[in-house]
């Protein structure tokens, strides 16, 4: 049983993170304005959410199809090889509001259902 | 394996895993991909590349997440190509196999054949041949009073028996013997027919009214149809069965050492007719 409960558990945990991953990967972006791939997974785990990297690339390719963000390969010569770098676009940055809002909104109804 | 090799290999593969998507696209997420990992090296000079490899994923497992994202179906991983020849050989083979035995089966229908009346048996189709021997006829008649015995000696067979309709005692054997050596003699009482020596012998015997019948065998079956005449059957094994006549009664004296003995009505009356059966092993049946 307690394994059942454990494994609904991390069902949950899984779907919602789904949605708030999104949210955060485009609020840092905000804040760096420009950003790669392995320097995201970085930032993401400093502040406390981990991402798996096969998780995080497959994400950010499927962002950049959806129009909100836009990517530029850049070569640093002193280390040699390409990076992909992330910024918002115009439609990003109206998600990101969206999405913001409507987490807001989901904490303020979570807070009034455990008072 | 030196550790470009290593992640050249995944990168192979990753590529391969990738092939629902357009030829750029998989370029561009290579690259994207070898990027990180050098990034990470970067970051951890020491860090072993199967370390690196191992916390991105398998390839099949990243390539099927960037095919869910765009909401493609994932790819299967490929079968090994041994395996593949393995699956494809043991599947060709019994095809082959049943082919084979389909043939055969075509070929030698039917697998055997069993000719009752000549009493030849026949093998895949002729392949093999048993043949029980030539069946000889024998057959004769015999005048015979009221009132006198025909005696039926013989070794093992099948015996008819029925009533004439003349006062003439006929008998038609089918044997397989090669030699067709009975006697046929009169005797003081009536007639003697030996045909003891011949062997699967077939006999439909015709026996007149009011005279006496003894049968004398070894191993066989008597059928007894209607007789109106006296009976008496001494036989070893085997099973005699009786049709009554309705219009006649019968006195009935019936034994068998192992076996069973159907119920017969017997009668007392002065004109009964006597049906003695001595049986050693078998059974005594009352047909209609």
């Amino acid at each position: 049983m307690y394994a059942a409960m454990s494994n609904a558990n991390d069902n949950w945990r899984t779907q919602i993170r789904k949605g708030y991953l999104e949210l955060c990967i485009l609020s840092l972006i905000r804040v760096r304005k420009r950003i790669y791939g392995f320097d995201l997974i970085s930032e993401l785990e400093t502040r406390g959410l981990e991402v798996k990297e096969g998780t995080l690339y497959p994400l950010l390719n499927r962002m950049t199809s959806d129009g909100c963000l836009s990517a530029a390969w850049e070569t640093d010569n002193l280390k040699g090889h390409p990076r992909k770098f992330y910024s918002l676009t115009r439609d990003g940055q109206r998600a990101l509001g969206e999405m913001g809002s409507e987490f807001e909104s989901m904490i303020q109804v979570y807070r009034k259902l455990v008072q | 394996m030196p550790t470009d090799v290593k992640l050249e290999n995944y990168l192979s593969d990753l590529e391969r895993a990738l092939r629902p998507l357009p030829v750029s696209d998989r370029a561009e997420i290579v690259t994207e991909i070898k990027s990180h990992v050098l990034s990470a090296l970067e970051r951890e000079p020491n860090q072993p590349m199967d370390d690196v490899l191992a916390a991105l994923g398998s390839a099949e497992t990243v390539a099927n997440r960037y095919l869910l994202e765009r909401g493609a179906r994932p790819v299967k991983p490929p079968l090994s190509p041994i395996i593949k020849w393995l699956v494809f050989g043991f599947v060709a083979t019994v095809a082959m196999c049943l082919l084979f035995v389909g043939m055969l089966i075509w070929k030698f229908s039917p697998l055997v054949k069993l000719d009752e009346g000549s009493g030849q048996v026949t093998i895949l189709n002729g392949a093999i041949h048993l043949e029980k021997g030539k069946r000889q006829e024998l057959s004769g008649d015999r005048e015979l009073a009221e009132g006198k015995r025909v005696q039926v000696d013989f070794e093992n067979g099948r015996v008819e028996v029925r009533t004439a309709k003349e006062m003439k005692f006929t008998w038609r054997c089918r044997t397989s013997s090669t030699s067709s050596k009975t006697e046929s003699s009169a005797t003081a009482e009536g007639l003697l027919l030996d045909l003891r020596g011949l062997d699967d012998l077939r006999c439909e015997l015709s026996v007149p009214r009011r005279t006496q019948l003894r049968l004398a065998g070894g191993n066989g079956k008597i059928d007894l149809e209607r007789p109106k005449f006296g009976i008496e059957v001494n036989l070893s094994n085997g099973k005699v069965d009786l049709v009554p006549d309705e219009g006649e009664k019968y006195r009935y004296a019936l034994s068998v050492g192992n076996g069973k003995i159907d119920e017969f009505s017997s009668s007392d009356a002065p004109d009964a007719l006597s049906v003695k059966v001595q049986l050693g092993n078998g059974k005594i049946s009352h047909s209609e």
